[in-house]
């Protein structure tokens, strides 16, 4: 029993190691998905399955969307991790103290420059879930490091 | 920034400035392979009864447009007049509980026993046909009306990574030819002249790498600017004594030919899109 429980932690903790290469994943299948089903007037299922049966070139480049995806997150995250404290302000809600990134500013910035940019569909709404993605994290490190 | 994270800092860069230079550069190709004809329903109306015959009329939707392409009705002349009719074409949706009709009027000639159905564009609300019938009217009397035969067309699929042939669909007896498109548009320039052979292997025990085992059951030529990246709306019809042409092995093979005899040529399996 306790060694199947051992076997079970190690497989959460590995889903948990690649949980940012997971979630980036998820927003490359959603945008693609998206932009397939709206353009081709199918369920959002159907989009789903076009991307993998549609031509080996449709899968290749969901594929490099999902690479792009991922290192993009991993420079927001050197960046943030080095600077975040440096452009930030504390606050207080009842007795905790949080601490406000600009970083979440600045993506909501970039998210509504995106959907105002000519960029077609699938890169407008990839690169706005992936700033809403940023700004999850944002918000999860405030919570984490509050004091 | 410690000296780690500014490796780490430089080699993400790196690898995003290479992943995004192939997505600028593989966005046209993405683009071709990927965004296609939007259809959703596709079929070919049909009547074999008695005197009266109604070949393939296919009629899909594409966006918010239904299309009928062309057709020839063959009437029974004995039980017409020299006067005008028209012929009425009710579709109905059972499932959007939504019905239309198509009107088109003709002359009867004495002795005319085929009439030419025009291709047309119709602004319908129309998202799956479940029945259709045909009516022939002179006034307001009933010459001839009976029910049509709705036949699924299947899409077909066909590409390498600069060709792709599209607008393609096959039906048991039938097959809508599709156009060449391409990325590569010097290809016209290069070689003024282009012929698209349309073939099925003669059994499915032959050796598909063989081209005397293929039958060529059309050929398409032309000029290359007038063939390729151009719609082209032209069907090829089996007869149906024949073997179906949905369980053939279909190809096409395509031949860029030159003034002085130079020629390039590939062939392209068709198989139907995943899912039919």
């Amino acid at each position: 029993m306790n060694e199947r429980f051992l076997r079970l932690k190690k497989d959460f903790i590995i889903l948990y190691l690649a949980r940012n290469g997971i979630v980036t994943f998820l927003i490359a299948l959603f945008s693609m998905a998206y932009d397939l089903c709206q353009y081709y007037q199918i369920s959002f299922a159907q989009g789903i399955v076009k991307i993998f049966s549609n031509s080996i070139f449709t899968w290749l480049y969901f594929m490099l969307i999902w690479i792009f995806n991922y290192l993009i997150f991993e420079i927001y995250k050197i960046l943030t991790d080095a600077y975040r404290k440096k452009y930030s302000f504390n606050f207080k809600i009842k007795q905790h103290r949080y601490t406000f990134y600009f970083v979440i500013v600045l993506m909501f910035i970039l998210g509504i420059i995106v959907l105002m940019s000519h960029l077609v569909t699938l890169f407008k709404m990839d690169l706005v879930c992936m700033f809403v993605f940023m700004i999850l994290r944002s918000c999860k490190e405030m919570i984490k490091n509050r004091l | 920034m410690n000296q780690k994270s500014k490796m780490n800092l430089l080699i993400s860069t790196i690898c995003t400035c290479l992943v995004v230079c192939s997505l600028y550069f593989m966005y046209d190709i993405f683009a071709f392979h990927t965004y296609g004809d939007v259809r959703t329903f596709d079929d070919i109306l049909s009547l074999n009864d008695d005197k009266y015959q109604l070949d393939g009329v296919e009629i899909y939707k594409d966006r918010n447009n239904i299309k009928i392409s062309e057709g020839t009705l063959t009437i029974d002349s004995s039980s017409f007049q020299q006067s005008t009719y028209q012929i009425v074409l009710s579709l109905v949706d059972h499932q959007n509980k939504a019905s239309y009709r198509i009107v088109q009027d003709f002359d009867y000639q004495n002795n005319q026993d085929k009439i030419q159905l025009s291709e047309q564009t119709l602004e319908f609300e129309l998202n799956d046909l479940t029945k259709a019938s045909i009516q022939i009217k002179s006034n307001q009397d009933i010459i001839y009306q009976h029910d049509l035969t709705i036949t699924p067309v299947k899409p077909l699929y066909s590409a390498n990574k600069e060709y792709r042939l599209a607008s393609s669909t096959v039906a048991p007896y039938y097959m809508k030819l599709g156009y060449l498109t391409t990325t590569n548009q010097n290809i016209i320039k290069q070689y003024p002249y282009v012929s698209l052979e349309y073939r099925y292997l003669k059994t499915h025990k032959k050796n598909k790498n063989n081209d005397n085992n293929y039958v060529v059951f059309k050929k398409v030529s032309g000029l290359s600017k007038n063939l390729v990246n151009h719609k082209n709306n032209d069907i090829y019809r089996q007869d149906s004594k024949d073997a179906r042409l949905d369980h053939k092995d279909l190809s096409v093979v395509v031949i860029f030919s030159k003034d002085n005899g130079k020629s390039f040529v590939f062939k392209m399996d068709l198989s139907l899109e995943a899912g039919e």
